[in-house]
């Protein structure tokens, strides 16, 4: 079972849907992470999803890449984010494909648990999660499974390419000015 | 300053070989004026290898809209993403066709510097078992020279590039003027051992050869290793006309360099048999000019090339300039590229690297070197690498939530894989022609393509699976799996033949000297003259042939042969 960090998310979606972003930051990443969230504000929101879609894409992204003691998926604009790459880089059959594939992710979560995905409490949530993201690498996939596939790539891929992520957490140096071939690194769990 | 209309000689193309035509003839004194279709490039504003994803909208997917619309083709290659697309062609403005059933993809950059901006910069030598093939396996025509030809003119060239590899003694692909090699990773040493021991030391995985700089060269610094070169350089670490044999042209005082010149036509002077020049449209204008020349250099890409000769009709060539021979647009080749395998290698998690190398490993040529296939004719080498896994894994792997994210933050597994690279058999119906239909922007005809992998392609990247797993389960890999891959031809940017060098004039366009035969104050020194493709990547052979064919002709002008 994944694990999960209690957060509220109702307030972070409340928030998206006012035009910003939930702004509860952890300590030491205030200053990217503001910068993100300011260039983020700048845009119109939202432009390809209506305020159901945009509260289903948030808490999903919210879920899979929660806050916990680095900023989560809502934390660095990933939402809105995604709502920018459906309108603009989408075109409009795959957009209207992905649309559809979402709302199927909500009727899994009524049939299922008797409340659309926003509505559902956290071990009803947990629950639709897990039968979803069982699909992931599959490739007989259910319109909801095929809809959340997608949405994860593009939650995962919004994520670390996003600024506070890739200077913060990844740490990327642009300029390295050296190839080391062999360094020694703890041991890490692949 | 009144413009000048008269040259020593005129240089068609500024990217990898029409650089080095410029900086050659520059050098030997002659006047030279290069020709450039596209315009002008400024480093300091439109380089981009350091931009980074969250700078732009899509986060480097690219704009797919304007992509599709502007440029179809050309974003079906890796660079030409919305961080680096200006470096590549508007396919609307620049149009070709191909024949029904031949998909052929042409990957094009019109600027100054050409496509040396966004090459992959792997350079290997030729060996005798390359010039010697087409005569011993009777596909093609025989090579009107061998090793020891070009072998100077290989030094000549790397000295003045600067590239880096291993010395390894290998027949087939002998060693060079190599600066310190890259260091291979923990992985990639352990495999190399692994590989040599399981093969008896047929198998040879080295470092890549690179044209990228270890050691500060000729006023270039060495790389700082931010990884993506196809984007440009800002310190010229890697080799580009722009960056190195421009300039050395430009500070003689010798070289005149024309950009959005777009050559539309060869013009010959049948009372003399000579070219008189070369007619040009500026590509903002449209105004139509001839400059003229004692001496001229096509270097503007196997393909273009072709195109410009075919579009140099005359009552003397009605089928194309120099194309007595009846070979003109024919033999045209690709490397067939991209399938292989990969694997996982386990007890190496303690180990990472640190920067991001420009450069990958390289697998010579181990078929058809002593004994021969029963499958196939020729043979391919390899080219990969290792690295651990990072974010990406996320995407096809189970999981959400707080460790999810955490394990994505941390390295994953480390990979080892390669693909092969392929020899191309020449076919006379392998070819360029000219669309009757279409035209570019500018009004000059457009190339049409009929070429198509065959049998011997085919067998051959069957066995670049089945050989790289192979070598995997030798270097003791893990959850090994194999890779085909389709590309069409053009796809691995390696477009040769179409006006290849022969021994008789009756069975090619070019000499001995890359000099045509019909023509001989016309040089072709790109792609275009390759009379076979071998394995390896080709431009080091383009600038060795292209310098070593200007020193023929400044020779020849010397003694008023030309």
């Amino acid at each position: 079972m994944p694990s999960t960090t209690k957060i509220d998310r109702r307030a972070a979606i409340q928030t998206l849907l006012k035009g910003g972003l939930a702004v509860g930051l952890m300590p030491g990443f205030a200053e990217t992470a503001w910068s993100a969230i300011a260039q983020a504000g700048e845009r119109p929101a939202p432009r390809a999803l209506n305020s159901g879609q945009t509260q289903m894409i948030a808490l999903i992204a919210d879920t899979i890449l929660p806050r916990s003691d680095t900023p989560g998926a809502i934390d660095v604009g990933v939402p809105v984010w995604i709502d920018l790459v459906l309108a603009e880089y989408f075109s409009d059959a795959p957009r209207a494909a992905f649309l559809a594939d979402l709302s199927a992710i909500d009727q899994l979560a009524v049939s299922t648990s008797g409340a659309s995905l926003t509505g559902l409490g956290h071990h009803d949530l947990m629950t639709v999660m897990s039968s979803l993201d069982a699909a992931t690498g599959s490739k007989d996939l259910t319109p909801a499974q095929r809809g959340y596939v997608k949405l994860k790539e593009l939650v995962i891929h919004g994520y670390f390419t996003s600024k506070p992520v890739q200077q913060d957490l990844l740490k990327v140096v642009i300029v390295p000015g050296r190839f080391d071939a062999d360094v020694r690194v703890p041991a890490s769990p692949t | 300053m009144k413009e000048q209309f008269t040259f020593d000689a005129i240089v068609v193309g500024s990217g990898i070989t029409g650089g080095w035509a410029a900086k050659e003839l520059t050098q030997a004194g002659l006047k030279t004026l290069v020709l450039e279709a596209g315009g002008p490039i400024d480093p300091a504003k439109d380089y981009v290898e350091h931009v980074q994803p969250y700078e732009v909208p899509f986060r480097a997917w690219g704009d797919r809209r304007l992509l599709k619309k502007e440029q179809p083709i050309q974003t079906e290659c890796y660079p030409c993403d919305e961080i680096g697309h200006k470096l590549f062609v508007n396919d609307i403005e620049n149009p070709y066709t191909h024949a029904e059933g031949a998909p052929f993809s042409w990957f094009r950059g019109r600027q100054v510097g050409g496509r040396s901006i966004t090459w992959g910069r792997q350079v290997y030598r030729w060996s005798d078992l390359d010039f010697e093939a087409n005569a011993k396996d009777g596909h093609g025509n025989d090579w009107p020279i061998r090793y020891k030809d070009i072998a100077p003119w290989y030094s000549h060239v790397e000295k003045f590039i600067g590239v880096s590899g291993a010395r390894e003694g290998l027949a087939q692909l002998p060693d060079g003027e190599f600066m310190p090699p890259m260091p291979m990773t923990a992985v990639e040493r352990h495999a190399r051992e692994r590989i040599l021991k399981g093969f008896n030391g047929e198998r040879v995985m080295t470092i890549g050869r690179a044209a990228i700089l270890t050691e500060a060269h000729n006023g270039r610094a060495a790389c700082h290793y931010c990884g993506p070169c196809e984007r440009g350089c800002v310190t010229h670490s890697y080799f580009s006309s722009i960056g190195s044999t421009l300039p050395a042209a430009n500070a003689t005082g010798n070289l005149t360099l024309r950009p959005h010149s777009v050559a539309a036509e060869l013009t010959y002077d049948a009372k003399r048999g000579r070219i008189r020049g070369v007619r040009v449209i500026d590509a903002n204008t449209f105004k139509e000019t001839e400059y003229k020349a004692r001496v001229v250099f096509l270097c503007a890409s196997a393909i273009e090339s072709v195109r410009l000769l075919l579009n140099s009709k005359s009552a003397h060539f009605p089928d194309g300039l120099g194309n007595s021979s009846g070979t003109l647009g024919r033999y045209v080749m690709d490397h067939h590229y991209g399938s292989g395998a990969s694997g996982t290698m386990s007890g190496f998690e303690d180990r990472a690297t640190f920067g991001r190398r420009p450069n990958g490993i390289y697998i010579a040529r181990f078929r058809n070197v002593s004994t021969q296939h029963p499958g196939f004719l020729r043979g391919y080498g390899m080219q990969g690498g290792s690295s651990r896994k990072d974010w990406h894994r996320g995407i096809s792997m189970p999981g959400y939530g707080a460790d999810f994210k955490k394990s994505l933050l941390g390295l994953g597994s480390w990979t080892l894989g390669a693909a092969g690279w392929g020899e191309t058999l020449p076919h006379a119906d392998n070819r360029v022609t000219i669309d009757p239909h279409v035209k570019d922007k500018w009004g000059v005809p457009a190339a049409r393509m009929d070429v198509r992998w065959r049998e011997n392609e085919r067998a051959m990247q069957a066995d670049m699976m089945t050989s790289m797993a192979e070598m995997l389960e030798a270097a003791g890999c893990s959850d090994i799996k194999q890779q085909p891959v389709d590309h069409p031809p053009g796809h691995c940017i390696h477009e040769m033949g179409g006006a290849r060098m022969s021994i008789e004039p009756t069975q090619g366009v070019l000499n001995a000297w890359n000099q045509a035969w019909d023509v001989h104050n016309l040089f072709i020194t790109d792609g275009a003259c390759m009379a076979s493709s071998a394995c390896q990547n080709p431009s080091i052979t383009y600038m060795a042939l292209t310098a070593r064919a200007c020193d023929h002709a400044v020779n020849q002008m010397k003694r008023n042969e030309l």
